[in-house]
């Protein structure tokens, strides 16, 4: 990630950590790095330790709990900044770069700035700490004005709330003061209560000041001076009230004992600094003092608290000094008005923030009624700013004060749904802005505004634009908080060791939805509230335009004059932010972005306290890893307890900002709810960026054009053939009904009786056929030559066949085995089939012979079997059996013809490739006649000698060496009984065959051409 | 008499056999039963008797010639086929199962090169001619047969699995081929089956005495 940031107004790339562009001097967007402090390397945001030096980045210190009042100071800074600080708590406060005019209190000479009276600024003593820097070398080269706001100090007007003042001092505030208490609020021409304080005016009276700060005289020389009994009573002075009171539950303040001091204004700042809850228990009694700006504010805050409800018993002695002071205007006492800002944390720990909220009406009708009176138009304007009606309290709390009261109903008594209102009115939107009440204040200008729609001519603008700038402002906005925020930070820091500046809150804020925090979800659902609320209410959102549009008017407003509005929100901002500073510490560190507040949140900070607790974080040296940072966040978990000070951290305005979609298009492109990307669920809980499965299954699928299948009619042949082959036919037929099937049974009981009696024919019937001469067919003539040839000598007779094929093989055996016999031949039987024995054994009794016995094996037997033929006894060892004794290797020696009979192909094949191709022993097959195709290609080569097919073969056989003539009746005329049986057979084979060829077409007759006929007819 | 009642068991098994032509039943298939059961048991006798017997009298006459101890390698190769029915070892009657494929392949291999493919071949030019030109026709009649077989082909331009012309005319004078040569075995089958039927109507006619 690229560290350079872009500025959004010229595009100028500027150097990591900038906050300004260098080109244009506009306003950068923060960034989402920590740069080290150590050795300036820029480190992920996620990192808690540098990556190059190994120094912490982030502070991991405990939260100060508020039994740690009476610990003595230290620096206990907490990761986060003013969302995760409790009421009253306040930081360390640097002095070195406090505003000059807060320091000094006069602004006689702020144009020209005395370098001498700036080196005449004593040295601050805070408590035990070492001495604090001379003011006026931090900010001698600041004009005074610079900290006042434009209203205040420019304004052409001519009749100007204030008027452009020779110089500021606490006179000029109690002035203002006393204006306003006078003031007739129904002469303002506006609605006052739209005059809404700025978030961290209101807020400040959350905060609870204990301490003082009291310079000497002598170092400030210019304040007027202050009893010390003032100085006591003064627990809250002025602004400075507000950082005493936001630093007075943390542990980190020194001890300001050297209250001694008689000043006001900026010395109660100092003493404020110093407010420490160890001195909470003296606060009850202490009054309140103030003077010079601070006094100012603490009086208008005592006008709102004069609104507020009332207060709780408990917090009834606050409240009622900072009544009385609000009721002695003439006191003017810089803790006049302060009070009210100690009060709320007392009382937002009795539980009670609506009590404690200063209500700003009667401040405002005050001003109002008194300005009413004798000025008219902007002095109305000012009093505008202070007015408030009573149902729109909340409006005037600070947003994170609201959210305080959404967390617990109890701490505050306002509406919130008034706070909601406003929060989406145009009035809360434009509270966002840092110069929210400068520009409703100015907005007074504008006659021709109905009501407290403070829109300004100039900034009606249309709602696109608005959107656009939506961001600009939002980070417009940002710059007074952040600057406060970075106030809460510094204070929870340790000396050595900050959280950049540089960390942009859009990243803080996703990074406290790392924790899966409730923040998280009020923070979206406000952003996202407030984002309708800007797309709707397009005239109202024309009030969230950019601060350079809101000084345009207010450059005109009274008193406005001769001041530059960014440059007094600049010194707003740097005067919390080095306030912020101021109250870390000694060690005066750079101004915190307001973004420190956000980068972590409660749990997170939590987290570091157990971790710490458990010693698993290491030390400050130590190489901390970023998934130790992961397992603590993981190990988070939303923490009731603290929700009400996270909620009250998280400025509705953040909210308003509506992160995740303004932002992100800018900085934030990555920054998305990661813990909507975490898995939860599953062997992948954990991990981040997981693709739901049910997203990708839900996914529509983009249709896949399947080519077009087109079936082919050889296709569909070879289907048909496949299904034949599988019975898929018969399988089909099952469905048929039983009347279909009784008929193809019935069908093929006719038939074979038909072929039964057609065969009975030619047994009862042996005339009914002609005398017929069957060819003499040279194969039967070779099978007679063989036997012939070899008459006398061994003849090896192979019964290959089983009782199943007996009924055809039979004569065939039984004519040759008597022409063998005829001959003078020694038969030796042999049979690879078990059965074949038995056959063989029945033919060698009738016949003579010898029977070998059963040859195993097969293919190899008959391969050892040829190895004992033709003379090659000698290699005859494997022969097993009956068939391994001598005479049987005797026997073997001498045969000059095998003959063999089969009905299978294989037994054929076999004695013809082991024993007929490795020998040169005439071989002779006495087959069926089914086999008669495959044993006559072996006839037509050479190897089977003769061969003898079925009972045609056998007749004409016989007919050869009996000399008869085929006809069965011939057979019985000779008497031989093998003849006439197979001349009984051959007639009814012939009549079969008759009745089968006359069924075959008769079939075909019917169904191919009567049966198409008939279906030609139904369809016609 | 034992010829007459081997007459009558034989003429009931026949009745048995045919009384398939009304289908399924358990005559017929008690018919088969006994034909299967019968053969499994005289092979085994034959085998026990003239294969084994013969060998463990050979043995037993002489235990200590050393070319007896040769009968120990079937043997062992024997009871590793046994170990077949032992699912966790029967992995072991692999090794006979193996010797015994591996051994019937290579014979079974060298003598169809050697007795049929190699003597078909040389009879093509030395067996006398039938008519000019026979192992021509042979050759063409052969090519188209293994043609009627070959599915391969391409697609055309409408997608559709389309073939050459000259490979599907000779694709289709081997489908006739195969269609005349599978025409002849049904015959022949058909015959050898009349043969058969009639053998046994001369069977039961002469044991009626006709």
């Amino acid at each position: 990630m690229s560290s350079e940031k872009k500025c959004n107004n010229c595009g100028f790339k500027n150097t990591p950590g900038s906050k300004f562009c260098n080109n244009c001097g506009n306003k950068l967007p923060l960034s989402t790095h920590i740069i080290c402090p150590n050795c300036q390397t820029n480190n992920s945001i996620d990192r808690i330790f540098c990556d190059n030096c190994g120094t912490r980045l982030i502070e991991d210190d405990p939260l100060p709990e508020e039994p740690q009042q009476e610990e003595p100071p230290k620096s206990s800074g907490k990761a986060f900044t003013l969302p995760t600080r409790r009421p009253g708590d306040t930081g360390h406060l640097d002095p070195n770069i406090l505003p000059e005019w807060l320091k000094t209190g006069e602004t006689n000479n702020l144009d020209q700035p005395d370098e001498e009276e700036f080196q005449e600024l004593p040295d601050i003593d805070i408590g035990n700490s070492k001495p604090l820097p001379k003011l006026e070398e931090q900010t001698a080269a600041k004009s005074l004005t610079d900290d006042l706001p434009d209203w205040l100090v420019k304004s052409n007007d001519s009749d100007p709330i204030i008027a452009e003042p020779d110089g500021i001092s606490t006179e000029l505030y109690l002035d203002l003061v006393d204006q306003s208490e006078d003031f007739d609020e129904s002469s303002l021409p506006f609605d006052a209560s739209d005059a809404n304080l700025p978030d961290w005016l209101t807020g400040a009276g959350l905060f609870k000041d204990d301490t003082s700060i009291t310079p000497s005289e002598s170092d400030t020389g210019k304040l007027p001076p202050i009893s010390e009994e003032d100085v006591v009573e003064s627990e809250s002075s002025g602004l400075t009230e507000l950082f005493s009171s936001m630093e007075s539950d943390s542990a980190i303040e020194p001890d300001f004992a050297s209250s001694e001091s008689d000043i006001s204004g900026l010395t109660a700042l100092f003493s404020d600094l110093q407010d420490d809850e160890s001195e909470a228990s003296k606060s009850d009694d202490e009054a309140e003092s103030s003077s010079g700006l601070t006094e100012w504010l603490s009086e208008l805050s005592q006008s709102d608290m004069d609104n507020q409800d009332a207060p709780a018993a408990d917090s009834g002695t606050e409240e009622s000094e900072w009544l009385q002071d609000t009721e002695d205007e003439s006191s003017s006492e810089p803790g006049a008005w302060t009070a009210w800002l100690e009060l709320p944390e007392a009382q937002s720990e009795e539980g009670s923030i609506s009590e404690i909220v200063p209500d700003d009406d009667d401040l405002a009708d005050e001003i109002a009624e008194n300005l009413a009176a004798e000025q008219a138009g902007i002095s109305a304007d000012f009093a505008e700013l202070f007015k408030a009606d009573d149902s729109s309290d909340a409006n005037d709390l600070p947003d994170w004060m609201t959210n305080i009261e959404a967390a617990d109903e109890s701490l505050i008594a306002s509406d919130s749904e008034d706070l909601d209102e406003d929060l989406f009115s145009l009035e809360g939107n434009a509270a966002q802005s840092e110069l929210d009440w400068l520009m409703q204040t100015g907005e007074l200008s504008m006659p021709d505004e109905p009501s407290g729609v403070d829109i300004p001519s100039e900034l009606d603008i249309p709602a696109e634009e608005i959107e656009g700038q939506y961001l600009d402002e939002a980070e417009g906005d940002l710059d007074w908080l952040s600057d406060l925020a970075s106030l809460d930070t510094s204070s929870l820091q340790q000396d050595d060791e900050f959280i950049s500046e540089e960390v942009a809150q859009p990243d803080k804020v996703d990074k406290v939805a790392d924790g899966d925090d409730w923040q998280d979800k009020e923070l979206l659902a406000d952003s996202s509230e407030v984002a309708d609320a800007a797309e709707q209410e397009e005239p109202l959102d024309i009030e969230l335009s950019i601060d350079a549009q809101v000084s345009e008017w207010l450059d005109s407003a009274p008193g406005s004059s001769g001041l530059d509005e960014t440059a007094v929100s600049d010194d707003l901002d740097s005067l919390f932010s080095d306030i912020s500073d101021m109250v870390e510490g000694e060690t005066p560190t750079p101004a915190k972005g307001f973004t420190d507040w956000l980068e972590f949140s409660d749990e997170l900070e939590e987290a570091e306290l157990e971790a710490q607790a458990e010693g698993s974080v290491a030390a400050d040296d130590s190489d901390e890893s970023f998934s130790e940072w992961d397992g603590l966040l993981s190990e988070l978990k939303p923490d009731d307890s603290g929700q009400d000070s996270a909620q009250s951290e998280l400025p509705d305005w953040i909210s308003d900002l509506n992160l995740d979609e303004r932002v992100k298009p800018l900085e934030l492109t990555t920054s998305v709810d990661e813990t909507a990307l975490v898995e939860t669920e599953g062997p992948l809980a954990g991990l981040r960026d997981v693709i739901s499965v049910a997203s990708v299954i839900t996914l529509i699928q983009d249709e896949v054009a399947v080519p077009e299948f087109t079936v082919t009619p050889e296709q569909r042949q070879q289907l048909e053939l496949l299904r034949q082959l599988s019975h898929d036919d018969a399988k089909s037929d099952t469905s048929k009904d039983d009347a279909t099937h009784s008929n193809t049974s019935l069908t093929r009981i006719l038939l074979a009786m038909l072929l039964l009696a057609a065969m009975l024919v030619g047994f009862l019937l042996p005339d009914l056929l002609p005398e017929r001469l069957l060819p003499e067919q040279p194969t039967t003539i070779g099978a007679l030559t063989a036997v012939d040839a070899s008459a006398g000598k061994t003849v090896l007779v192979a019964f290959e066949y089983t009782p199943a094929l007996a009924g055809e093989l039979a004569p065939q055996s039984q004519l040759l085995l008597d022409h063998l016999a005829q001959n003078g031949s020694h038969v030796v039987a042999i049979s690879q089939h078990a059965a074949g024995v038995a056959l063989a054994t029945s033919a060698l009794e009738e016949h003579g012979g010898d029977l070998m016995g059963y040859l195993p094996g097969e293919a190899v037997g008959l391969r050892q079997l040829s190895d004992c033929l033709n003379q090659k006894a000698d290699r005859c060892t494997m022969l097993s059996g009956e068939l391994g004794n001598d005479a049987n290797q005797t026997v073997l020696d001498d045969v000059s013809m095998i003959l063999v009979f089969t009905g299978q192909r294989d037994s054929l094949i076999h004695w013809i490739e082991q024993v007929g191709a490795t020998t040169d022993i005439p071989v002779v097959a006495g087959i069926t006649q089914a086999l008669e195709p495959v044993a006559a290609p072996y006839y037509a080569s050479g190897q089977l000698a003769g061969m003898i097919a079925g009972a045609p073969a056998t007749a004409v056989y016989d007919s050869l060496t009996n000399e008869t003539s085929v006809n069965g009746t011939l057979a019985g005329e000779v008497g031989n009984e093998s003849a006439q049986l197979i001349s009984m057979q051959l007639l009814s084979q012939t009549m079969g065959q008759i009745i089968i060829v006359a069924v075959f077409i008769v079939g075909l007759f019917i169904y191919g051409i009567l049966y198409p006929l008939v279906n030609r007819r139904k369809n016609l | 008499m034992s010829e007459s009642i081997g007459l009558i068991v034989g003429l009931v098994l026949t009745l048995l056999i045919y009384s398939y032509l009304l289908g399924d039943n358990p005559l017929y298939r008690i018919a088969i039963h006994l034909l299967v059961g019968v053969t499994a048991a005289y092979s085994a006798i034959v085998v026990f008797r003239q294969v084994m017997l013969p060998i463990y009298e050979q043995v037993q006459q002489d235990p200590t010639n050393p070319d007896n101890f040769i009968w120990l390698v079937p043997i062992f190769l024997g009871l590793l086929l046994l170990l077949k029915r032992l699912p966790t070892i029967s992995w072991l009657g692999n090794i006979s199962l193996a010797l015994l494929i591996g051994v019937g392949a290579a014979i079974s291999l060298t003598g169809a090169l050697i007795g049929t493919l190699w003597p078909q071949v040389t009879a093509v030019s030395n067996t006398p001619q039938l008519f000019p030109g026979q192992g021509i026709v042979v050759a063409v009649l052969t090519a188209s047969t293994l043609a009627a077989f070959q599915f391969s082909g391409r697609t055309d331009h409408d997608g559709q699995w389309t073939q050459p012309g000259w490979q599907r005319a000779i694709g289709t004078v081997g489908q006739l081929v195969v269609t005349m040569t599978f025409g002849v075995l049904f015959a022949t089958v058909i015959n050898s089956s009349l043969i058969l039927l009639s053998d046994r109507l001369g069977y039961v006619l002469r044991f009626f005495g006709i």
